[in-house]
Formats: C-alpha cells, sequence, structure tokens
C-alpha cells in the first residue's frame, strides 16, 4: 500500500516538478513565448524609377521586445558573378583565370543600434549570414581551371567580399537605428536611409533581428520592390521585347542626333566655305610610274582638281609637285608622307 | 538667351534614369564625360571607346552596358564627325569602304586568332606585350617623326629619288591599280585592303576600335593626309558601330538608348569642335597629339601589368584598356558580329 502510494506520489508530483525544473534549465527562454513579436512597418513598400529617378528616402520602423538590440538588413537577391583572376606570370601581372561566384547577395546593407559584436556572438552571426565573412562562408566558388586549394579559394572570397565594399554594395553602419522604450515590455525602433541610386531594378529583401541576451529573440520581414515606371519601363520593355527595333532606333537615332549636331553646328556657327585648292594641299611623293611619267613631260601644266588635290588622271609635271609641295608646307602641311 | 542658358544649366543638374543601365545619374556629367570624349573623336579620328567605357564604369554603370551603349554613342559623334569632316573634305568614301571590308575580313581573322591563342592558354599575355609594344612604338615613332618634320619647318620636304624607293615601286605594279582622289593617292585596291585586315587582326586582338591603328596605318602606309586619314578614319567607325550596335542590342539587350543619347549630346559638340580645331592643327600635330595619347595609353597598359593589382579580381565585363591583357564585351560582340556576317 506503502509502496502504491509512493509511486503514485512519484507519478503525479515529483516527475511533472521535475519536468519543469528541467524545462527551465534547459530552455531558459521559455518567458519568450509572451516576448512581444517583431514588427516592421516599410515606407515605402515600392520605390518607383521614374525618367528622374535620384534614390529615395527609405524608412523602417515597428516594435520590437523592450532591451532588445535592434538591426535591420537589407539583401539584394543572390546571382552568380564572374570576374577575371590576375596573377604574376614572369614580371608582368595578367589574367589567367575566370572565377564563378555564386550564392553571395548583390547587395547587403546592414544597419543596427551598437556594433553587433557587442551583442550578438559568432555562431549566430553565422547561422544567420549578418556578416561579411559569414557569406563568404557561404559562397560557391568555382575556377576555370578546377582550383580546389581552400586556402586559395577562402582568399578569393575575400577578394569578393574587398571589392563589393569598394563599390559600396556591402557596408555595415552601427548607431544608426533608434530604439525607444515605449512600455509594456515594447520598444520603438526607427530607421531612415537613402535608398543607393545605383541599386538596380529587382526585388530586395529586408530583414529586422531584435537581439538580447547574444541571441535573436524576434524577426521580422519584408519585401521591397523596385520598379521602374513610365518612360524608363517603356524603354526597358522595348529592348527586352522587340531587340531588333530597338536596335535600330537607337541607331537611327544616334545617326539623326550626330547629324542634327553637326548641322546644329553649322547653322549656328555659319556656313563654312569650301576648303579651297590652296588651303588643303595633296603634295606628296608620288608612286614610282607617275613621277616618272612626269619627269618624262607633259607639255601642259594639268589643273589641279577640284577637291585641292592634285589631278590623277593626267601625269604631273615634277617640278609643279614640288611647288605645291613648298607651297603646302609654308601654309599648312597635311602631307604625313614618308 | 540668358534664359536659354539658364535652362540649358538647370537641365544639366537634373538627374536621369538610364532605363537598360537601372541607375540614375547626372544630364551634365554625361555630357561633359561626352564632350570631352568627343573632342579627342573629332580631333584624332580616335573612336573614343577605349576612354568612354572605362570613365562610364567608373561613375556607376555596368560594364556591359556601358561598353554597348558606348558604341551606340560612338555612331553619333562619329556621324557627326564625318559630317563635319566631309564639309571639310576630309573623308575619301572610296578609300574607307575597302578600308571597311579589309577591317571586317581582319576582325574575323583576328577572332579565330583570339580563339586559338585563348585555347593554347597564352593570348592575355601576348596581348598584353602587344599593347605596350604597338602602342609604344607606334605612339614614339609618330611622335619623333613629327618633330623632326616640324624641326625642319617651312624648308622644302626631302624629295626622294623616282624609283628608288623598292616599297613604292612594288606597290606601283600590284594589280587592281584606282585612283583615289580624295587622298590624292593611286593604290591598288588591295592595298587598303590588306592594310586594313591587318590592322583588324590587331584591333581584333587588342580590343580597341582601331582608331590608334588605322589613323596612323593611312597617314604612313597608305600616304594619306593626316586630316583625310581622320575623316576617313571616322566613316569606317561609324559603319563598324552600327553592326555592333545592331548586335548587342539584339543578342544582349544591353543598349542604352538615353545613355547613348547623353554622351552622344555631349561628345557630337566636342567632335565637332575637335574637328574644327583639327583645321587649325598642322597634321605633324595632329599626330603629335595622338601618338601622346597612345603613348599614355601604353605607359597606363604598363604600369597595368608591372604592378600587383589592389584587387586581383576584376569585372569581366571590363574595358580592355581598363584592364590589362582583358577584352571588352564591345569586342566580344564585333567577335560575334564579324562570325555572324562572315562566315555562318
Amino acid at each position: 500500500m506503502a509502496l502504491r502510494s509512493r509511486q503514485a506520489m512519484l507519478t503525479y508530483l515529483v516527475l511533472p516538478a521535475l519536468a519543469v525544473v528541467l524545462a527551465a534549465i534547459v530552455c531558459p527562454n521559455a518567458s519568450a513565448e509572451v516576448t512581444p513579436p517583431v514588427t516592421l512597418k516599410l515606407s515605402p513598400e515600392t520605390i518607383e524609377m521614374g525618367a528622374f529617378y535620384d534614390g529615395a528616402r527609405l524608412r523602417m520602423e515597428g516594435k520590437a521586445p523592450s532591451g532588445s538590440k535592434v538591426m535591420v538588413v537589407l539583401r539584394g537577391v543572390s546571382k552568380d558573378e564572374v570576374f577575371n583572376k590576375k596573377d604574376r606570370v614572369g614580371p608582368i601581372w595578367i589574367n589567367v583565370d575566370k572565377v564563378h561566384v555564386t550564392g553571395p547577395p548583390s547587395l547587403f546593407l546592414r544597419f543596427s543600434s551598437e556594433d553587433v559584436h557587442t551583442f550578438l556572438d559568432r555562431q549566430t552571426i553565422d547561422a544567420y549570414a549578418l556578416d561579411e565573412l559569414s557569406i563568404r562562408n557561404r559562397m560557391h566558388i568555382r575556377t576555370e581551371h578546377g582550383l580546389r586549394d581552400p586556402e586559395a579559394l577562402r582568399l578569393i572570397g575575400d577578394q569578393y567580399v574587398d571589392l563589393k565594399k569598394k563599390e559600396g554594395s556591402y557596408r555595415r553602419i552601427a548607431d544608426r537605428v533608434h530604439v525607444t522604450d515605449i512600455g509594456n515590455g515594447e520598444a520603438r525602433y526607427t530607421l531612415e536611409i537613402g535608398w543607393p541610386k545605383l541599386a538596380t531594378p529587382g526585388s530586395y529583401q529586408v530583414e529586422v533581428y531584435a537581439c538580447r541576451d547574444g541571441r535573436i529573440v524576434g524577426q521580422s520581414g519584408a519585401a521591397l520592390q523596385l520598379v521602374e515606371v513610365g518612360f524608363p519601363a517603356f524603354m526597358a520593355a522595348a529592348a527586352r521585347e522587340h531587340p531588333y527595333g530597338y536596335g535600330i532606333l537607337a541607331v537611327i537615332m544616334a545617326v539623326i542626333a550626330g547629324f542634327g549636331i553637326d548641322a546644329l553646328a553649322v547653322l549656328l556657327g555659319g556656313k563654312k566655305k569650301h576648303i579651297p585648292a590652296e588651303a588643303h594641299p595633296m603634295p606628296r611623293p608620288q608612286p614610282a610610274h607617275r613621277t616618272m611619267a612626269a619627269a618624262a613631260g607633259a607639255g601642259k601644266s594639268p589643273p589641279l582638281a577640284q577637291d585641292g588635290g592634285l589631278p590623277i588622271s593626267q601625269p604631273v609635271p615634277a617640278n609643279r609637285a614640288m611647288a605645291a609641295s613648298a607651297g603646302a608646307s609654308a601654309t599648312r602641311s597635311s602631307d604625313m608622307g614618308p | 538667351m540668358a534664359k536659354l542658358v539658364l535652362a540649358a544649366v538647370f537641365a544639366f543638374t537634373l538627374p536621369l534614369f538610364l532605363p537598360i543601365a537601372g541607375v540614375s545619374i547626372n544630364m551634365g556629367l554625361l555630357a561633359s564625360v561626352g564632350m570631352v570624349v568627343g573632342f579627342l573623336s573629332g580631333l584624332l579620328g580616335v573612336g573614343g571607346g577605349f576612354l568612354m567605357t572605362p570613365i562610364l564604369m567608373m561613375i556607376g554603370i555596368p560594364p556591359i552596358v556601358a561598353a554597348a551603349s558606348d558604341t551606340n554613342a560612338i555612331v553619333a559623334t562619329s556621324a557627326s564627325g564625318v559630317a563635319a569632316h566631309f564639309r571639310l573634305n576630309n573623308v575619301d568614301f572610296k578609300m574607307g569602304g575597302f578600308c571597311l571590308l579589309g577591317g571586317l575580313f581582319g576582325s574575323a581573322i583576328g577572332v579565330q586568332a583570339v580563339k586559338i591563342l585563348r585555347a593554347r592558354g597564352n593570348a592575355d599575355l601576348l596581348i598584353s606585350v602587344m599593347y605596350v609594344v604597338v602602342l609604344g612604338g607606334l605612339g614614339g615613332f609618330m611622335v619623333y617623326n613629327s618633330l623632326v618634320k616640324l624641326r625642319r619647318g617651312v624648308m622644302a620636304p626631302k624629295i626622294r629619288k623616282a624609283g628608288s624607293n623598292v616599297f613604292s615601286t612594288f606597290l606601283a605594279r600590284l594589280p587592281f591599280q584606282m585612283d583615289f582622289a580624295r587622298s590624292g593617292v593611286r593604290h591598288s585596291v588591295l592595298l587598303p585592303f590588306v592594310l586594313c585586315s591587318m590592322v583588324g587582326i590587331m584591333t581584333a586582338l587588342m580590343g580597341v576600335g582601331g582608331g590608334f591603328i588605322m589613323v596612323p596605318a593611312m597617314v604612313y602606309l597608305l600616304r594619306m593626309p593626316a586630316h583625310v586619314a581622320v575623316g576617313t578614319d571616322l566613316f569606317q567607325i561609324l559603319f563598324t558601330c552600327i553592326g555592333v550596335t545592331l548586335m548587342q542590342a539584339a543578342s544582349n539587350h544591353t543598349v542604352d538608348v538615353v545613355l547613348a543619347l547623353m554622351i552622344a549630346a555631349g561628345s557630337t559638340i566636342g567632335a565637332q569642335l575637335g574637328a574644327r580645331v583639327s583645321r587649325h592643327m598642322r597634321g605633324e600635330q595632329l599626330l603629335i597629339v595622338l601618338g601622346v595619347l597612345a603613348l599614355v595609353v601604353c605607359l597606363k597598359m604598363a604600369v597595368g601589368i608591372a604592378l600587383p593589382p589592389s584587387n586581383p579580381l576584376s569585372g569581366a565585363g571590363g574595358h580592355a584598356m581598363l584592364k590589362a591583357a582583358d577584352h571588352n564585351a564591345a569586342l566580344v560582340c564585333v567577335r560575334d558580329f564579324v562570325r555572324s556576317s562572315l562566315w555562318h
């Protein structure tokens, strides 16, 4: 009887109590269930790129658990990229290989309320790909010469990240997200940035992370669309859908522009007189057979060609050619012949 | 008039969104860049791509769009330059036609040469060395030769004895002799064709438009006057770039008409100014400017291949002049164009 009551006590009282204690030890953030969710309001959600688009202001705001650090990450879609790789060959540096990079985002902008490394550990940063190092570790690198050395591939990854940083596609800015406690265990965060005007049309992912005690306690996300509208949209569609017509149009417009500017220049500058023969002589050593023919002596001096050059259909007297040469040198030499 | 100028200045401060490049750039910046490059184009007969594409990349245009749109802009610039030079009687259409044919033929051969060299794995080395040697040699020769002529001044040019030049005799005996009235020369049609084929091979290997090489070749080997060589070269560039633009638009969809027209607005004005300035310069002076430019580019290339790069990785769509031993996107399209038009 006593044994039964002991078993019942073990089943109904001790084990559940043990389970609660174990749960509290294993899952210390069981109380996170009551943590207020992270919200994100993106304004605007779509950036329209018209003919005179010059970038845009982008505002991100929302709520996060009180006392948490907030981090906002903007990512562009990942796309495959190809690079030339230089190496030293003898005394010079030349392209020796082609590198194909797959996986990294085309854009990576990270804004936070503090330096991320002060409130997140390396493992978490790697798990969520929250810095360039973790992006580098995730990218796939292939070279056309089949490079396999992990150290060399890692070096190429570093060089890729360096390239992206230099072109401004990868950036990290701390102390940019403003967080204010609003009570009830909640805080309000705001971030306002000038959207980079060199960012190309497409879809971008905005991610917000609330971090506390070295971990991410909540996150939210939204998509930002960059779309061409109006004239740019029309031109982009024409180039895509009617490439031949678009190409012909491009050529015609360029030719018209060229001749149009020329006509305008004539109009504004006044029509120039045709270059007279004396001002634009063509003195040059004649081909041997013509010079020899000239040396043989043609009676009358031939008239100069209308365009200022020497007559071609008739032999040229040597003395005439020399005189023309001398005259040309005195005014303006256009003879570069040897 | 003042209001018009103010309106123009205001318009130049406006940003402009480029639909194919997908980026926003200041209009005035684009037009100014175009004007500087167009000036050189009109003055020297070079297409300007070797300068324009790297500059566009520097201000944020994606490399492949920069190369394609630059080619489209060169259509406008060279059309303007050809018109200006035509009025000045500086375009030899007949010579330009043969050169164009030869250039296309040579490019086709050059494309295959690059293919073979790439398969052997030594194309980049050869191209790097070619850049330095050809540009350095050509630039140095042009500057030296022109300085010698300028020093000679108004003295009568050295007259060679008729028939003493074996090369001239050989050229005179070639078949298909033809008069090129505008250039004031008589050559076998084989000469411009073969010469321009050789230049075409070099331009295909080196990835430049050819103005750098074509103008000196016309002057020194075809014996054309420098001014006519410049005008005729622009005529040839016009047609080459029309072909490349069509090909880029059709195959890659990378021609940004808005970008091209903005550059062209500046570069056509620059080309007009360049053509006018060229009228007031002696041929030797023009060649000195071109030679110095070639030497500067050669120096940049030499430094570029001799010093370790800040980052060994570089975009695969860039311009050859920016990155030693690298072919630009425009060249790839020239190759595709030549290959498709001639061999398929």
